[in-house]
């Protein structure tokens, strides 16, 4: 998948991301960055997701609007669910989680 | 395994008229029903007109609320006098809820529960909505808007006293739920083979009953915007997806609404094409963050192989779904292909 797919749907997963979270923040697009900025916080959160040739591609949550700094200080994410997993206690620590369970 | 019916429904919306003409008939002789009444003294047991032993009440709190242990308790030593030889034999158990329950947490408890496990299966869950005061009922109590949500059969009850055409009752159900083939009675008469086996999709029933089981206009979201009802937050949403899903995505897909839309995903179900089964499609059932073990079918109940999914949901967006199933399939494809070209290159 091309960076122009990434950006369009990471823009789109993160939007309804904050629906499911019921968070309020104001979501854009800085560079190659998703921007949040939680209503009443004053650190913005910064996604990424970080491709280079002949590497597997990761996900960067971060409060870096560098891309670069990000990427170097960031833990990286390998997936989709890490990516909003952190994404979703960087913007709200103090939610409580689930884990699929697999019932009878 | 012994299958297992949630009856559910509004205070006064004919539960137990309707369970009262459900053991009587001779198909559902052999069955064992729980009753869970608010209050110290139940009062269910004797309109039911019937002192048989399989019949057996929860009075001490609503099994949504307090005593979801109390059940689990219950239908273990029902099984146990069963095994004992103690009550009559039975193949079937019925629990009725009180008015005021929220099915969803009693479907968690049932399927999530280790000791039941192996033992009972969650068949499904009917729900009555009365003609009379359905509508404004779900105008007022979100109870009875989840009651109907999560329903696979709605049953619409006194339709003899009042034209539940007349308050939009039927459209507005099958907005909230439209799955749940809705069933208009009167005096709770009805045949028990149009209510049960309904739910948990069978992989041994006919064909076309997987398209009933998903019986969804897939074209859109279904939800009429009205702020003052409700059912304004529950919503049905389906889609369908022409390409195989990866069995990694899927697994990644249900583990993120798990834990991202946990309380708030009511019910999923679904039709799904794997990459790795393209010829045995496999069924998804899910309440809350409790998904069923996959099942699956010997072939494709038709010609387009294309995964249907189902969500009743509480405040929701219905895109997001889709969205997230794009992604996380797309992201396990590009890893899959970056994995073939790395070993193809050595």
């Amino acid at each position: 998948m091309t960076d122009d797919f990434w950006n369009a749907r990471l823009h789109v997963l993160l939007d309804g991301a904050l629906q499911v979270w019921r968070i309020d923040a104001e979501l854009t697009r800085d560079g190659d960055a998703c921007v949040l900025r939680p209503t009443g916080a004053s650190a913005p959160v910064f996604v990424r997701r970080v491709t280079h040739d002949g590497d597997a591609a990761y996900w960067t949550v971060s409060s870096e609007s560098d891309s670069a700094l990000a990427a170097l200080l960031a833990q990286p994410y390998a997936g989709v669910q890490g990516m909003l997993r952190a994404v979703r206690d960087a913007l709200d620590p103090t939610a409580n989680t689930q884990r699929l369970v697999v019932g009878g | 395994m012994t299958p297992v019916t949630v009856l559910t429904g509004f205070l006064g919306s004919g539960k137990t008229t309707l369970l009262s003409k459900l053991i009587r008939h001779p198909d559902m002789a052999r069955t064992a029903v729980v009753i869970n009444e608010f209050g110290d003294v139940g009062l269910d047991h004797i309109l039911l007109e019937s002192s048989d032993e399989n019949i057996v009440e929860l009075n001490s709190g609503c099994l949504c609320c307090t005593i979801r242990g109390d059940l689990v308790v219950t239908l273990e030593d029902l099984l146990a006098r069963r095994q004992r030889g103690d009550i009559m034999n039975f193949d079937r158990i019925i629990i009725e809820t009180t008015g005021l329950a929220d099915p969803v947490p009693i479907l968690h408890a049932l399927m999530t529960d280790k000791a039941l496990a192996g033992a009972i299966r969650l068949e499904g869950v009917v729900t009555t909505v009365d003609a009379v005061n359905g509508a404004a009922t779900l105008d007022r109590h979100d109870e009875s808007v989840r009651q109907a949500a999560v329903a696979d059969r709605v049953v619409l009850t006194k339709t003899d006293l009042a034209d539940p055409e007349a308050s939009n009752l039927p459209e507005r159900l099958h907005a909230l739920n439209p799955a749940a083939p809705v069933l208009p009675v009167t005096q709770g008469e009805i045949d028990p083979a149009q209510l049960f086996d309904a739910g948990l999709y069978d992989p041994s029933a006919k064909s076309d009953a997987v398209q009933d089981w998903l019986k969804v206009d897939f074209t859109h979201d279904h939800h009429h915007h009205d702020p003052n009802r409700h059912d304004d937050s529950i919503r049905a949403h389906a889609f369908t997806w022409t390409q195989p899903v990866h069995a990694v995505a899927l697994t990644l897909f249900l583990e993120i609404l798990a834990e991202h839309c946990g309380p708030d995903l009511l019910r999923l179900k679904g039709i799904v094409n794997l990459v790795e089964s393209p010829d045995s499609p496999a069924i998804i059932h899910g309440v809350q963050n409790v998904i069923h073990p996959l099942l699956w079918l010997d072939a494709w109940p038709d010609d387009t192989h294309d995964s249907k999914f189902v969500f009743i949901t509480k405040d929701l967006p219905g895109s997001w779904f889709e969205t997230l199933l794009e992604a996380v399939n797309a992201e396990v494809a590009e890893t899959i292909a970056r994995r073939d070209n790395t070993s193809n290159l050595a």
